[in-house]
C-alpha cells in the first residue's frame, strides 16, 4: 500500500497548560478534499498551521509521502495556504501576488507570465490582473488568494476558514466553484472551518475535532448521519436529544432498543460496533429534527406520541415546530411546507413519530 | 521566567539598538544617579567619591561612606529650591487647564466636521507641531512683550489704556506651553471623540435627555481616556520645560529645569545640578503611574 | 443629525486655529517689515533675508544642525527600526521589558535630564565634546520616535501577511526584503522625518553636549532671541518654517510613493 500524500501521526502541540491538539493521527491521500471541522478553539487551525510548518508539534510526526517534514520551514514545503484574511500583498498588483511563488521558484518571466493568466482563466478572474487587492471585492479577494495558493502546484493546498469573510449568497456560489476548482486541478484540499454546510457540502471525508481531539471521521453523511457521540449529535444539525436509561435487557448487536425517558418509552436502534448496553444505563436518544414525522391523523408507525403545538419558526421552505408531548418530553420537529398542507398552529393537538432506525442510542 | 530563545540574526538585529540605548541612555542615568549622592565639594570631576575597582571590595566599602545627601537635604532645606518646585507644578497643571479648555471645544468641533474634511483639520491641527519649537515660542514674545501685538491690538481697541503687564511673568509661561503643546491635547481627545457611536448620543436623546444633558452623561465620560491621555501628554513635558519658562517667564519664574540648568551651567555645581534631576523624575514618577493604571482599566473594560 | 458641527462648531473651530496660526503669521508677515521695530509696520522689504546670507555664525550653525539632523536621523531611523521589529516581533524574549522601558522612557523624560546625563557619560568617558557627540544625543532620542512610530504600523500590520510570503516560498531574508520593509516604509520615512525635525529643533540636547565647533542653529537662535526679537530673525524663522515645511512634504509625497510601488 502506497503512503498516504500527509500522514499526521500522535500529534501533540500545547500552549501553556492547553492542549491545543491531543495526540491526533489522521491520513490524507493525494487529490481527496478533507474538511478539518469544530467548534473555535478546538485545536483545527494548530493542527493546520503545524501541517503548513507555522507550528512545530511537541510530540508526533508529520509525514509528506512518507518522509517527515519536521524541521522544513513553510517556504520548503510543497504545501501552500489560504489565509483567513486572503493576506493578499496590499503593495502588489493581482499578478505580482500570483507570481510571488513561481518567482520564488525560479521560473522564467515568459512561464510566469503564462502561468498567471491560466490560473486567472481557473478563477475567472481575466482582465484584473493589474489591480491592486484593495481595488477588489470579497470575492475577487478570495478567488486572486485561491490562485495565489495554487499557482505554484502545490502538493496540498490548506484553507483556512476560507469562505468566513463572504456573505451569504457569496458562500454558498463560491463553495461550488472551490470544489469544482480542486477536481479540475485534482490537488489535494484540507479546509478548515467551523461551518458544517461547508464542511458537509465540499468534503469528501471530515474529521469533526473537539477539545484537540478527532471526535469522529468519515464521510460527511456517515458522520452526521451516525453520530458517534452526544456531543457531535448535538454538534451537527439540529438534533433533538432526549435523555433517558436503557429498560429492560437488550440482546447483543444490533437492533431495537427501548428506552425510558420519565413516563415515556422510546424505541430507538444502536450501532453494531456500539459497546454492548446494560439495563439501567444512562444513555441519550438522538432525534434529528428533520425525521420526526407530523400529522393530524394518527400515523402508523414504531414511535408514536401525541402532543401540543407551542412555537412555530416559519422558515420559508419549510418550518421547524415545538411540541410538548404528553409526559414531559419537548421536541422539537421540522416539515417541509407544502401548499396542499392544512398549516398547523400554536395550540393544536398533533401526532409526532418517527422510525426506531432514525432515533440512536448514544452513550451518556 | 524563560524567555523566548532568539535565532542568532535576530540577536544581531536587537543588539545594536539594545546596546546604543544601554551605553547612550541607561549608563549615563545610572551616573547622574550616582552623582546625585557624591560629594559637592569637589564640584566637577572628578568628583568624590571615586571607586576604584582595582583597589578590591573592602575600598569600595570604604568609599561608600563619602556618599551624601546633602545635594537632597540642599534642595529641601531652600526656600528658593522648594519655591522652583512648587512653582514648576503650579504651571505645569496651569497650562494643563488651560491647553484643555481650549483643546476640548476644538477636538469636539473637529469630531463633528463633515468626514472629508477631517483628515485635513487633523493635519492642520498637528502641523505646528512639525514647525520649530523655538521659533513658535519665540512668535509670543513679539505678541506678549508690553509693546508687543496684544497689547497694541488691545489699545486701539480701546479696552485698556496702560499696556497689560503679561510678558516675563507666570502667565506667559502658562500661555506659551498651553500653546505648544496644544497638538498633543488636541489629538488624544479628538481620537476619543471620533471613535464613539454616534448612536449612544441618538440613544440618550430618545431616552429624554437634553442635547446638554446628553452631552454630560454620554458624551464627555466617554471621551475621559482621551483627556486623560491629553493632559498627561502636556503635563510631563511642562513639569521638565526649560526653553519656555526662560524665553517667556521672568527671572523670578524659578521651575526646576531652570534650576538644574543654573546649577549648571551658571553655579557648576554637578552634584546639585543631579540631584534636580532625580528629583525632577521624582514628580514625573507618579502621573505616569496613575496613566498606566489608568490605560489598563481602560483595556480590561474593553 | 445630532452631531452636525453648528455655526457654534465653526466659531470654535475658528478661534482655536487662528490660536495656533496667528503667531506664525505675524512672525512670518513681520519678517517682511522694512522698519526695525518689530511691532510697527514700516513696509514691505526682504532686506532682513539679504542681511542673513551675511551672517557668517548664523550660516556656519545652519550647516552644523543640517549635518546632525541628516546623519542622527539616519542613526535614528536603523536603530529605531531595528528596535520596532524586535518589540513587534520577537516575542517575549528575555530582557524585553528593560529593552521596552529604555525605548519609552526618553521620550516621557525632560530634555534637561537627558542633557545633563549624556554630558556626564561622555565626560566619564572622557569623549571630546564635538559634532558626534549632538549627533548621538539626537539620535538615542530620536530612535526611540521612530521605534514607537515603526512598531505602530508593525502592530497594525496583519502577520498573516509574512506568513503567506513563507508559505509562498519566501525565506526569511525575502519575506523581510519583499513583504514587511515595503509595507513599513511609509512608517520608517515619517519616523525619518520626525527624527529630523526633532534633531534641527533641539536646544537643549544640543547645549548639553555641544563642543566649542559644533554649536547649532537653535543655540544661535536661542542666544539672539534672549537679546530680543528681530527682524532678523523673524527671517530665519520664516525660512526655517518652509524648509521643515517642505523637508516634511516631500518626505511624506516619498512615503507614499514608497508604498504605490512596492
Amino acid at each position: 500500500m502506497p503512503a498516504p500524500l500527509i500522514a499526521v501521526e500522535g500529534v501533540t502541540k500545547s500552549y501553556g497548560t492547553v492542549r491545543a491538539v491531543d495526540d491526533v493521527s489522521l491520513n490524507i491521500e493525494g487529490g481527496e478534499f478533507f474538511a478539518l471541522l469544530g467548534p473555535s478553539g478546538c485545536g483545527k487551525t494548530t493542527l493546520m498551521r503545524m501541517i503548513a510548518g507555522f507550528e512545530t508539534p511537541d510530540a508526533g510526526r508529520i509525514l509528506l509521502d512518507g518522509r517527515d517534514l519536521a524541521g522544513d520551514p513553510p517556504n520548503r514545503r510543497p504545501i501552500n495556504m489560504m489565509f483567513q484574511s486572503y493576506a493578499l500583498f496590499p503593495h502588489m498588483s493581482v499578478e505580482k501576488n500570483i507570481a510571488f511563488p513561481l518567482r520564488r521558484q525560479g521560473m522564467g518571466s515568459a512561464d510566469v507570465a503564462q502561468r498567471v493568466a491560466d490560473m486567472l482563466r481557473l478563477v475567472q478572474l481575466q482582465g484584473l490582473g493589474a489591480r491592486r487587492p484593495d481595488q477588489l471585492s470579497g470575492g475577487q479577494k478570495a478567488r486572486v488568494a485561491l490562485a495565489r495558493a495554487l499557482a505554484g502546484r502545490p502538493r496540498l493546498l490548506l484553507l483556512d476558514e476560507p469562505l468566513s469573510a463572504l456573505d451569504r449568497k457569496l458562500r454558498e456560489e463560491t463553495r461550488f466553484e472551490l470544489a469544482q476548482v480542486q477536481r479540475e486541478l485534482g490537488v489535494a484540499f484540507l479546509v478548515v472551518t467551523h461551518d458544517q454546510d461547508e464542511a458537509m457540502a465540499m468534503a469528501q471525508r471530515v474529521a469533526v475535532m473537539r477539545a484537540g481531539r478527532i471526535e469522529q471521521l468519515g464521510a460527511p453523511r456517515a458522520v452526521y448521519e451516525r453520530p458517534a457521540s452526544r456531543w457531535l449529535a448535538a454538534f451537527l444539525g439540529d438534533a433533538n436529544l432526549i435523555d433517558g436509561v436503557v429498560e429492560g435487557s437488550m440482546p447483543q448487536g444490533a437492533g431495537p432498543v427501548a428506552v425510558r425517558a420519565g413516563e415515556t418509552l422510546l424505541s430507538a436502534s444502536v450501532d453494531a460496533d456500539a459497546a454492548p448496553l446494560q439495563a439501567g444505563q444512562a444513555v441519550s436518544v438522538a432525534i434529528r429534527a428533520e425525521r420526526i414525522g407530523l400529522s393530524v391523523d394518527p400515523p402508523t408507525q414504531d414511535n408514536i406520541f401525541c402532543g401540543e403545538v407551542r412555537d412555530i419558526a416559519y422558515l420559508g421552505g419549510s418550518s421547524v415546530y415545538r411540541i410538548a408531548c404528553d409526559g414531559d418530553v419537548t421536541v422539537r420537529a421540522a416539515r417541509l411546507e407544502s401548499a396542499d398542507a392544512a398549516p398547523l398552529r400554536r395550540g393544536d393537538r398533533v401526532f409526532i413519530s418517527w422510525p426506531s432506525a432514525a432515533a440512536r442510542v448514544l452513550a451518556r | 521566567m524563560s524567555g523566548r530563545r532568539l535565532t542568532w540574526p535576530q540577536r544581531l538585529a536587537l543588539a545594536a539598538p539594545y546596546l546604543w540605548l544601554a551605553v547612550f541612555f541607561a549608563a549615563p542615568f545610572a551616573i547622574i544617579v550616582r552623582l546625585s549622592f557624591s560629594q559637592s565639594v569637589l564640584a566637577q570631576p572628578p568628583y568624590a567619591p571615586q571607586f576604584d575597582f582595582g583597589a578590591g571590595l573592602a575600598d569600595v566599602l570604604e568609599r561608600v561612606r563619602e556618599f551624601t545627601v546633602d545635594n537632597y537635604a540642599l534642595f529641601f532645606s531652600d526656600a528658593l529650591y522648594v519655591q522652583s518646585y512648587v512653582s514648576s507644578l503650579r504651571i505645569a497643571l496651569l497650562s494643563t487647564a488651560l491647553a484643555l479648555a481650549i483643546a476640548y471645544p476644538m477636538a469636539l468641533a473637529m469630531s463633528r466636521a463633515p468626514a472629508r474634511l477631517k483628515p485635513a483639520l487633523i493635519l492642520l491641527a498637528i502641523a505646528p507641531f512639525w514647525t520649530s519649537f523655538l521659533i513658535r515660542v519665540y512668535a509670543w514674545i513679539a505678541i506678549l512683550k508690553d509693546e508687543g501685538f496684544l497689547n497694541a491690538a488691545l489699545k486701539g481697541l480701546g479696552v485698556i489704556d496702560a499696556p497689560l503687564q503679561i510678558f516675563a511673568t507666570e502667565a506667559a509661561v502658562v500661555i506659551g506651553i498651553a500653546y505648544s503643546y496644544l497638538p498633543f491635547m488636541v489629538l488624544p481627545i479628538f481620537n476619543a471623540l471620533d471613535r464613539q457611536d454616534r448612536s449612544l448620543v441618538e440613544a440618550a436623546l430618545d431616552l429624554g435627555a437634553s442635547r446638554a444633558s446628553a452631552f454630560w452623561t454620554v458624551t464627555f465620560p466617554l471621551s475621559l481616556p482621551g483627556v486623560f491621555a491629553g493632559a498627561l501628554l502636556v503635563f510631563i513635558p511642562a513639569v521638565g520645560e526649560f526653553v519656555i519658562p526662560d524665553l517667556l517667564g521672568g527671572s523670578d519664574t524659578l521651575t526646576i529645569g531652570r534650576t538644574l540648568w543654573n546649577e549648571f551651567f551658571a553655579n557648576r555645581d554637578w552634584p546639585v545640578a543631579a540631584a534636580a534631576a532625580i528629583l525632577l523624575l521624582a514628580v514625573l514618577v507618579a502621573p505616569l503611574i496613575f496613566f498606566e493604571r489608568a490605560q489598563m482599566r481602560a483595556e480590561g473594560r474593553r | 443629525m445630532t452631531n452636525r458641527l453648528g455655526y457654534g462648531g465653526l466659531l470654535v473651530l475658528l478661534f482655536a486655529f487662528a490660536f495656533l496660526y496667528v503667531p506664525i503669521g505675524l512672525l512670518v508677515a513681520y519678517s517682511f517689515n522694512a522698519s526695525k521695530l518689530v511691532t510697527v509696520w514700516g513696509g514691505f522689504s526682504t532686506k532682513w533675508y539679504a542681511s542673513l546670507l551675511q551672517n557668517e555664525a548664523l550660516l556656519s550653525a545652519a550647516w552644523v544642525s543640517l549635518r546632525v539632523a541628516v546623519a542622527s536621523a539616519f542613526i535614528a531611523s536603523v536603530l529605531g527600526t531595528l528596535a520596532a521589529l524586535a518589540l513587534a516581533r520577537y516575542g517575549r524574549f528575555r530582557g524585553r521589558t528593560a529593552f521596552a522601558a529604555m525605548i519609552y522612557a526618553p521620550m516621557v523624560m525632560p530634555e534637561v535630564v537627558i542633557g545633563l546625563a549624556l554630558l556626564l557619560m561622555f565626560v566619564t568617558l572622557d569623549v571630546e565634546r564635538g559634532l558626534w557627540t549632538v549627533i548621538i544625543a539626537h539620535a538615542t532620542l530620536g530612535m526611540c520616535f521612530v521605534a514607537v512610530v515603526v512598531h505602530a504600523r508593525l502592530a497594525r500590520f496583519d502577520r498573516s501577511l509574512e506568513e503567506a510570503a513563507m508559505d509562498l516560498g519566501a525565506g526569511p531574508v525575502q519575506t523581510f526584503a519583499l513583504v514587511t520593509l515595503p509595507l513599513i516604509a511609509p512608517a520608517i520615512v515619517a519616523g525619518f522625518l520626525l527624527a529630523f525635525t526633532i534633531s534641527l529643533d533641539d536646544f537643549v540636547l544640543a547645549s548639553f553636549v555641544s563642543g566649542p565647533g559644533s554649536t547649532t542653529l537653535p543655540m544661535r537662535i536661542y542666544a539672539q532671541v534672549r537679546l530680543g526679537v528681530t527682524p532678523e530673525i523673524n527671517a530665519l524663522s520664516t525660512l526655517l518654517l518652509g524648509f521643515v515645511g517642505v523637508v516634511v512634504l516631500l518626505g511624506l509625497a516619498f512615503g507614499r510613493l514608497l508604498r504605490r510601488r512596492g
